[in-house]
């Protein structure tokens, strides 16, 4: 067992949750419920895999390869891969929709991803917390930025030094220093960035505004007709239980009370 | 040079043959173009002119009009006429 609780297993990345770890995720999975504030989001569920026809609409293959992973079947390639992030589930289910108003969605979801690091809280198989946001054009930047603000707060009162920075997706080929580069400028990802292990800091969560591009490619309407706007906040569960387990300890028992009552458990056990 | 960078443009940029007929300073972002055209806007850029974009040209300025590609290729690929 490593220091933090996750148990290895003979896959690299792939880890079981010892209790305490357990423990911890479900508290952080009520407590982010509150996160949403006068928010009422419509929550789902998502499995870990994903029709790979998705994936490839919104091109996930070309820009991600190296971490997409597709599931064989006896009969070989099926239709399916391993989901990478839960807000892919939600924009087709949205296909074709013009939106009253905007909405607002909590999906949480077991996600996949090729990590070829073996740094603590890269892992392969992880679960995501993920808000998601579709609306119009205007005020969706902002909620981003709002939500942001918030779980900066929120995870401060946890007792994490959270870092804000702007950061670039993982884009695999020639191109992908562009495209980093463009969404650093653009500001598209905002990273909240924690140390999870001693000198290795990671976002244990990020805040991302897409634009128009997954409104565009799923016609999904604002209210006024023009492709919606879509922006998401995500925070990975396990990565949070390392950087609260490095920060207070392995034991959540003696976890300084203020912590403890955040995540809604009695000062002491 | 001008009408080479518009042939890439033309292209790779997602604005098709408009960029044929816009002006030298028509900002193309605010034409459409999207940042994964872009990347193969500037792929087609280096592999035509046998150069690599250094990182401090990776911004949006940069790719922002035909007289901002023009500029640029030819500062770096030392071609600008004096």
């Amino acid at each position: 067992m490593t220091p933090d609780g996750l148990v290895p297993t003979a896959a690299p990345g792939v880890f079981l949750g010892s209790a305490a770890v357990e423990s911890v995720i479900g508290a952080l999975r009520s407590a982010l419920a509150g996160l949403a504030g006068t928010h009422t989001p419509r929550s789902l569920y998502a499995p870990p895999v994903i029709a790979g026809s998705v994936m490839a609409k919104v091109e996930y293959r070309r820009y991600f390869p190296h971490l997409l992973a597709t599931v064989f079947t006896a009969d070989g390639e099926s239709d399916l891969v391993l989901l990478p992030a839960g807000c892919y589930c939600v924009y087709p289910a949205y296909e074709g929709v013009q939106l009253d108003s905007a909405i607002e969605l909590d999906v949480e979801a077991t996600c996949f991803r090729e990590e070829r690091s073996a740094e603590p809280g890269r892992l392969r198989s992880f679960r995501m917390r993920e808000f998601v946001h579709i609306g119009p054009e205007d005020g969706c930047r902002a909620w981003r930025d709002e939500r942001v603000a918030a779980a900066r707060t929120w995870l401060a009162g946890l007792g994490l030094k959270i870092d804000v920075v702007a950061a670039g997706d993982a884009f695999f080929g020639a191109g992908s220093r562009l495209l980093q580069r463009l969404q650093i400028e653009e500001e598209l990802k905002l990273e909240l960035v924690a140390e999870v292990a001693g000198g290795v800091t990671q976002a244990v969560a990020s805040g991302n505004y897409h634009k128009d591009r997954f409104g565009g490619l799923f016609a999904i309407a604002g209210p006024g007709g023009s492709p919606a706007h879509s922006a998401c906040i995500a925070f990975g569960y396990e990565r949070l239980a390392l950087a609260l387990t490095h920060r207070h300890g392995r034991d959540p028992g003696g976890w300084p009370p203020g912590v403890r009552a955040q995540l809604g458990w009695p000062a002491r056990p | 040079m001008e009408e080479r960078v518009r042939q890439i443009l033309a292209k790779h940029s997602g604005l098709g043959a408009t960029v044929w007929t816009i002006p030298v300073t028509a900002n193309l972002w605010s034409l459409g173009m999207t940042s994964l055209a872009s990347v193969d806007v500037m792929l087609a850029l280096e592999k035509a002119f046998a150069f690599e974009f250094p990182e401090s040209e990776l911004r949006h300025a940069t790719f922002s009009s035909v007289d901002a590609i023009v500029e640029c290729v030819e500062e770096l690929t030392g071609s600008r006429p004096s």
